[in-house]
């Protein structure tokens, strides 16, 4: 099997294949190195991409970089699987968690100003003042 | 080697408003640090603005 990264001066070059990863995980892995990394995407042979890259700091090492490059697509890529996996549940509570929550308590909206049913002006004994 | 650039990696509104995009390019010599580092951002941009929208893309 050949390595899918080529080697271009300070340049790595890295051929993804977008059946494995996916276009969400590259962009997303794109995105995350774009503060570390000079960043060039483009098409190549059918569902391929190429991904030129070369870190901005001169003391960085491309190849770990590409090579942590690729991890991270990896991790984006599971994090998609995971996230499509438990989405029904991540619905659901949601809604369970919202349907519990009362915004409106009808007896504050028809109470009169100067009440106060539930006593939220008086201090617990713990926090009276001292006489 | 030129480089293309490509939607939606290249978004062609970002493109436009930026010096690259003024003269009209559509292959640049990324190892030009100045120039990778300004196509970097119009990467960055354009992403952003893909998962942001959830515009299909491809």
């Amino acid at each position: 099997m050949s390595d899918p990264v080529q080697v271009d001066g300070r340049d790595r070059v890295a051929t993804i294949d977008l059946s494995v990863y996916g276009m969400d995980a590259v962009l997303k892995a794109a995105y995350r190195f774009s503060g570390r990394c000079f960043l060039h995407l483009q098409t190549s042979e059918p569902n391929h991409i190429l991904v030129r890259m070369r870190p901005k700091n001169n003391e960085s090492d491309p190849d770990t970089v590409i090579r942590e490059f690729f991890n991270e697509m990896l991790d984006q890529r599971l994090r998609s699987i995971i996230s499509t996996e438990t989405a029904c549940e991540r619905d659901l509570i949601m809604a369970h968690a919202l349907s519990r929550t009362n915004f409106i308590q009808s007896d504050l909206e028809t109470a009169e100003p100067a009440e106060d049913p539930r006593q939220i002006a008086t201090p617990d004994k713990r926090h009276a003042p001292v006489a | 080697m030129r480089l293309l650039l490509e939607p939606p990696f290249y978004l062609p509104e970002l493109l436009a408003g930026s010096a690259i995009g003024g003269k009209a390019l559509t292959s640049v010599d990324f190892s030009d640090d100045k120039i990778a580092a300004m196509l970097t951002e119009i990467l960055r941009a354009s992403i952003s603005h893909s998962l942001e929208t959830q515009e299909p893309l491809r």
